[in-house]
């Protein structure tokens, strides 16, 4: 265990600590996708956040051209920030759009969402078609290859991730406020629309970073099964975000170690071993209720 | 309600008005030409048929609508703000607070929330961000509890309860926020006629110590029995008198086209 500890500390530490941190982060935020019963969101923001990076892929020849017109057709990856602010730009435009619709409260959610998803999912096709470099990398995410991420990627996750993290701390008795009962935040002088720009504004920015990084499969995974998980067994909200937290990280961990041990794709089996954690904990339930009577 | 509260208001003290003021949803207006006063010591009920803009004017009165016409406006007051920090006394231009009480269907039971956290929410306004809460709150929220008979309940989940008592956790809840009125969504709605009685009680209780009550009801012998005005609100407009005046059988069969 030491030795195989040591072979991936040395081989892969940003992947690792990074993975750590997105299990770490995005069950806490994914919490409030769970508690405020949008949990579809978590699937169709990070494929905005992926079509954006196709978009940027798309641009970057224009792009290059634009700012080295002696070696117009060099074959530049572009930087980390050019892609991120595509990613940035197509997770808030989508967030923007899809919760501004959904507090007019009219129509299906989930068709809203559904719709959404298909036209990110085929935007993203679509603008890889025009992009030959864009394909490979596109796939790389897609699949969830987490083990390269980059110093540049594990520096925009430490920073994004721990702000995100401060941010929640610091507000969480609002957010929870806010998604619980409007109407009492409301009398109480809260101002939702405020507290709720702010929580998509964190969900955004670590989606963004987490998609470019960790690719949309394990963003979306993360989110949304750890929490799942400990809705199961918690007993307050501390104990929901501590406990979705905790599932998350044990999944990244975990999942490292049957990746690292199988040679599988560390993205899906970070996912997979997130679902075993959810099958686990509901079994246990279950059994714990047929023996008991109760949670 | 704390006694630097009591003192800084008076027994006639405007809480809350609301003039020529219209709520609605987008531009359509589904309540018009409000004009209305409550002061201290009130214990108003709105009734009307289902659809007549009851909510509607209630989500008005909190400030989740704001009015398409008219004006709906919070007394100014000495004394200190209970949703403050409440270390720093202001010496003027304090506005009411308001407790409020949802209809509990409204409360998603997906949130593993305990009695004891749903009734700490209506101090979040007060509580420093980054710690817990201060004994002083902590010895508050127990008394809040204890005020609805809930001081057993405490650390149970709230979407456990039964609904009389998830009513009474509510109403300690709004009780938290030190309100100078209370406001209340339906609170005898789907509950035990037990249940009723026990919160009507609670309820007369609370305004026999100053606090000031609006609350909508569908049952017209719990208005009659416990509230002193009424407000009917039927057709987009609302008419307020005394119980003996609103609730009399001519009255009654107008607004439901008997």
């Amino acid at each position: 265990m030491i030795e195989i500890m040591s072979d991936i500390l040395t081989l892969f530490a940003n992947s690792f600590y990074g993975s750590l941190l997105v299990g770490a982060i995005c069950p806490l935020l994914g919490v409030f996708f769970i508690l405020r019963r949008m949990v579809f969101l978590g699937i169709a923001v990070p494929q905005f956040a992926a079509a954006g990076v196709a978009f940027g892929f798309l641009l970057l020849p224009t792009w290059n051209c634009l700012w080295s017109a002696d070696d117009c057709h060099a074959h530049d990856e572009g930087s980390f920030c050019f892609h991120l602010f595509f990613a940035m730009l197509f997770t808030f435009a989508a967030l923007l759009v899809l919760v501004w619709i959904g507090r007019a409260k009219r129509g299906s959610p989930e068709g809203r969402i559904a719709a959404a998803y298909s036209l990110a999912a085929a935007a993203t096709i679509l603008f890889l078609a025009g992009s030959a470099l864009g394909t490979s990398h596109i796939d790389v995410l897609l699949k969830g290859e987490i083990l390269a991420i980059s110093d540049e990627g594990f520096l925009a996750i430490t920073v994004f991730f721990g702000l995100a993290l401060l941010l929640f701390v610091f507000f969480r008795r609002d957010f929870l406020l806010i998604a619980y009962d409007e109407e009492a935040a409301v009398s109480l002088g809260k101002n939702p629309l405020f507290w709720d720009v702010l929580l998509y504004l964190l969900v955004g920015a670590v989606i963004s970073v987490g998609v470019l990084t960790v690719g949309p499969l394990v963003v979306f995974g993360l989110m949304v099964i750890p929490p799942l998980a400990a809705r199961l067994v918690a007993f307050n909200m501390l104990s929901f975000y501590l406990l979705s937290s905790l599932i998350g990280i044990v999944t990244a961990f975990s999942g490292f170690m049957v990746s690292f041990l199988l040679d599988w794709p560390l993205g899906p089996t970070v996912v997979v071993t997130a679902f075993g954690f959810l099958v686990l904990l509901w079994g246990g339930r279950a059994l714990t209720v047929s023996l008991f009577g109760r949670r | 309600m704390s006694d630097n509260q009591q003192g800084a208001l008076d027994d006639q003290q405007e809480l809350l008005q609301l003039q020529s003021a219209a709520f609605g949803y987008g531009q359509r207006p589904v309540i018009s030409g409000v004009d209305l006063c409550v002061r201290r010591g009130d214990f108003l009920g709105i009734v009307g048929p289902n659809g007549a803009g009851k909510t509607t004017l209630l989500r008005g009165m909190i400030g989740q609508l704001k009015p398409l016409q008219g004006t709906v406006r919070l007394a100014a007051f000495s004394g200190r703000s209970p949703t403050s920090s409440g270390r720093s006394p202001k010496s003027s231009g304090r506005s009411p607070t308001l407790g409020y009480v949802p209809q509990i269907q409204v409360l998603d039971p997906i949130f593993p929330v305990t009695v004891a956290e749903v009734v700490a929410m209506s101090a979040y306004p007060r509580l420093p961000r980054l710690r817990r809460m201060a004994p002083a709150e902590r010895a508050f929220l127990a008394e809040c509890l204890d005020r609805v008979g809930m001081t057993a309940v405490g650390g149970r989940l709230f979407a456990d309860l039964s609904a009389g008592q998830k009513q009474r956790v509510l109403i300690a809840r709004a009780l938290m926020a030190r309100p100078d009125l209370l406001l209340l969504d339906e609170p005898t709605s789907g509950v035990d006629q037990a249940a009723e009685a026990s919160v009507m009680q609670l309820l007369v209780d609370l305004n026999r110590r100053g606090l000031a009550i609006v609350l909508i009801c569908h049952e017209m012998d719990t208005i009659r029995d416990n509230v002193r005005d009424v407000i009917w609100v039927n057709r987009g407009r609302i008419e307020k008198g005394s119980v003996d005046e609103m609730l009399s059988p001519s009255q009654i069969n107008e607004h439901f086209d008997r």
